[in-house]
């Protein structure tokens, strides 16, 4: 692998513990989907160096007014399939928002449960 | 000093305003050759650990992404800042080590668990591997083997001078330069000593009050 390459990945991999990054999106996705990098990156439609260089981009807000234009110039600057992109963006960003339900519901029962537990005292 | 570059302050603006692909932008031009010149100026740590460098300087990228006031556009360029941010992050992170080894070190040193299942104190000097160190080391060990070469003819008796000069005491070790380790063990000890005592006077009579 050409040295830059591995850079790029290296600093990726970092990249992939902040969820302001496309990175953390793209393992979430990974990790949902059940499918390898290669095949995200086929589906991408992009070379390895363009991949690295997509996960270090920032994740447009899905719900901002010019989602696609953002959506656009990240794909135009990484070579990347722009359907494909906004596939994993929203995927993966209804995955997190459900789950983020899943923590708010699980907060509500644990609250409920308290209040309960000193109703009973 | 050198003002960063027109390019350097598009990007730097890029940076300020949190663009999508401004830290993506900022690895594509300047992650390989940032890492090269730190490893360059740094070659002694490269080659003790090779992944440090490239950690320590994605590290400063992300610091200098999250905190972009640290760079002064009007001051440096930001290929120099790069350079000079990460350099001084290794140094910490390096010395940060050097302190964590001597620390180990000197546990290792004070208490040694012996096969026995009891511990026993074992005496030693810390001794840190610093680059600076590692080099002095090798400078001394050049200059020592040069002079003892003046003063024997062949590479073991050099070789047993070392190991005399280093203090070492075991048989073992004599007999295996002097490739005599078929021998019985008594048979071992007389020829050690007996060339010990040969490299000795040589030594005595050449090298009394050199230092290395």
């Amino acid at each position: 692998m050409d040295e830059k390459i591995k850079m790029l990945e290296l600093a990726s991999c970092k990249a992939a513990a902040d969820s302001g990054f496309i990175a953390y999106l793209v393992n979430k996705y990974l990790e949902v989907e059940n499918i390898s990098e290669q095949e995200i990156l086929s589906a991408l439609h992009c070379s390895e160096e363009d991949y690295f260089k997509l996960k270090l981009c920032r994740v447009p807000d899905v719900n901002a007014t010019d989602f696609v234009s953002r959506l656009n110039r990240i794909s135009e600057y990484t070579n990347s399939s722009s359907v494909e992109l906004n596939k994993i963006i929203k995927r993966a960003n209804s995955i997190l928002r459900l789950s983020g339900d899943n923590v708010e519901q699980h907060n509500y029962l644990m609250a409920a449960r308290d209040k309960q537990n000193k109703e009973k005292k | 000093m050198a003002q960063a570059t027109p390019d350097e302050i598009e990007l730097h603006k890029l940076i300020r305003l949190g663009d999508d692909l401004a830290f993506a932008k900022l690895c594509d031009t300047y992650l390989e050759p940032t890492i090269k010149k730190v490893r360059n100026f740094n070659w002694q740590i490269y080659l003790s650990d090779s992944s440090l460098i490239s950690e320590v300087v994605i590290d400063s990228f992300y610091g200098y992404f999250y905190n972009p006031e640290k760079f002064n556009p009007e001051k440096q360029t930001l290929e120099k800042f790069l350079v000079m941010d990460a350099e001084g992050d290794l140094k910490n992170a390096w010395s940060k080590r050097a302190k964590h080894q001597q620390k180990f070190k000197s546990i290792d040193n004070e208490v040694e668990f012996n096969e026995q299942y009891w511990n026993s104190k074992k005496e030693g000097n810390v001794s840190v591997d610093t680059p600076t160190q590692i080099m002095i080391d090798n400078e001394a060990e050049k200059i020592l083997n040069a002079e003892l070469e003046k003063h024997f003819d062949s590479d073991k008796d050099v070789e047993m001078a070392n190991l005399i000069l280093a203090k070492e005491r075991g048989t073992d070790a004599y007999a295996c330069v002097l490739e005599i380790t078929h021998l019985s063990f008594e048979e071992q000890q007389q020829e050690v000593k007996r060339n010990k005592d040969r490299i000795k006077k040589v030594l005595d009579r050449k090298m009394k009050g050199k230092q290395f």
